[in-house]
């Protein structure tokens, strides 16, 4: 069998053939045990050397150097304006001193602060328990006046009640008294002789009156 | 599928260096490279003209692709910058000498793997441990950035990448020269001839013969490692 040279393979397995010579030479493995183990053995190789990658580390950007420089920088200066002000800074008597010309002025202030809170409160209670005051005031004579008004209703319907009784005892009494009063007229008239009416002229004086 | 997925075009122009993929991560164009769209060539001019500023651009658009070169080279990550310091302190010097028709990543790839081998003779020359050194205790030293303790889910990865790292360090330099550019660099391996100077076929067998001792000391080192009391 003609087999193809290592360098044909070479190109082959590297995909460097021509079209022509790669579609005869995967014809050619086909049909060729021993060049199919060589190709096997030099793709196993290469699969092994893949294995090997070397990372080389990137240099640093140069904008990543101007940040960083830029960042030294500013540590600097803060540093730098951190140990000025330290230094610059007034020792521990006059913090003192300034305290004690302060503080007076800060207590006044403060005192007249608080006197101004205290009396806007107690004037806040003040109204609030007048205003309480008020409407419990309001709302008790709501509730007498309700009761004054109830008992004069219940004393008027007494009153109306009794007076009812008492015209009706009247009235009864009245009739006795008038059934009484006709029965002793009556008996009396029925007791009197009979007199015959007496013929005059004319009525007699002082009577005329009480005839009639 | 045995064919390799292209990897994207390194070392020419305007579309290399700051596109370039490693690890899964797509490196970002520098300010530099957006502001004035220079390609190598036209930067390496200016800068032959003497313009620092141009230099300066150049450096930061290859010093990693380089300091990568130099790590798989040497296998020591912090020699491998000390190189690219040299291999760019070098192109500085002979930019005089860079002509305008050849493509810069060339010169530049050039002068890098010189200074890798310069530097392993003057080990050799001196009799100091050589940068490329046996498995047994050579991880501390051959990249200090995994000395520290692996966790456990991780050994068995980071056990791998050493094997691999010891076999790659095995490998003679004119092949390791040809895996580092062709396989972890990308180039075509007409670049990588262009590179080295010498003919595309050569090229390709001693990438095959390197893929070979590389699958051979890998089982070995693999072996090796299953026998070995934890």
């Amino acid at each position: 069998m003609d087999h193809p040279t290592r360098e044909e393979w070479m190109e082959f397995i590297y995909g460097e053939a021509e079209p022509a010579d790669r579609a005869r030479l995967e014809g050619h493995l086909k049909t060729c045990s021993d060049c199919r183990e060589a190709a096997d053995r030099w793709t196993g190789a290469m699969a092994g050397l893949d294995t090997w990658q070397v990372n080389v580390p990137a240099r640093p950007k140069r904008h990543a150097r101007v940040v960083a420089a830029l960042a030294v920088a500013a540590t600097v200066l803060i540093a730098l304006g951190f140990a000025v002000g330290r230094l610059a800074a007034p020792g521990r008597a006059d913090v003192q001193t300034l305290r004690a010309e302060l503080e007076p002025a800060l207590r006044a202030s403060l005192e007249k602060e608080l006197t101004a809170k205290w009396d806007a409160s107690l004037t806040a209670a003040q109204e609030t328990l007048r205003q309480d005051v008020m409407a419990q005031v309001r709302k008790e004579m709501d509730d007498a006046q309700a009761a004054t008004n109830t008992l004069l209703a219940e004393y008027a319907r007494a009153f109306d009640d009794v007076r009812r009784s008492d015209l009706v005892t009247l009235a009864r009494l009245t009739e006795q008294e008038l059934w009484r009063t006709k029965w002793q007229v009556a008996v009396a008239l029925a007791n009197a002789p009979y007199s015959a009416p007496v013929a005059t002229t004319g009525p007699p004086a002082g009577n005329e009156h009480s005839s009639q | 599928m045995l064919m390799r997925a292209k990897r994207p075009e390194p070392g020419s122009g305007a579309m290399e260096g700051p596109g370039r993929r490693e690890s899964g991560r797509t490196l970002r164009p520098t300010a530099a490279w957006r502001v004035f769209r220079l390609s190598d060539e036209e930067a390496m001019l200016r800068a032959q003209g003497g313009d620092a500023a141009a230099f300066a651009a150049i450096v930061r658009r290859w010093e990693r692709p380089v300091q990568r070169l130099c790590a798989r080279m040497t296998g020591d990550l912090h020699l491998a910058q000390d190189l690219t310091q040299e291999a760019f302190a070098r192109v500085f010097a002979a930019r005089a000498s860079y002509r305008p028709g050849g493509r810069f990543s060339t010169f530049l790839w050039r002068i890098a793997l010189n200074a890798c081998c310069d530097e392993r003779r003057r080990r050799a020359r001196r009799r100091e441990v050589p940068f490329v050194t046996d498995e047994k205790g050579t991880r501390a030293e051959a990249d200090p950035t995994d000395q520290a303790p692996a966790p456990p889910a991780l050994a068995a990865e980071q056990e791998e990448v050493d094997l691999v790292r010891a076999a790659v360090a095995d490998l003679p330099e004119h092949y390791r020269a040809v895996v580092v550019l062709r396989h972890y660099e990308g180039l075509k391996f007409r670049e990588v001839a262009e590179v080295l100077g010498i003919p595309e076929g050569t090229v390709k067998s001693r990438m095959a013969e390197a893929l070979d001792r590389l699958a051979e000391a890998l089982a070995m080192l693999r072996t090796d490692a299953t026998r070995r009391p934890q």
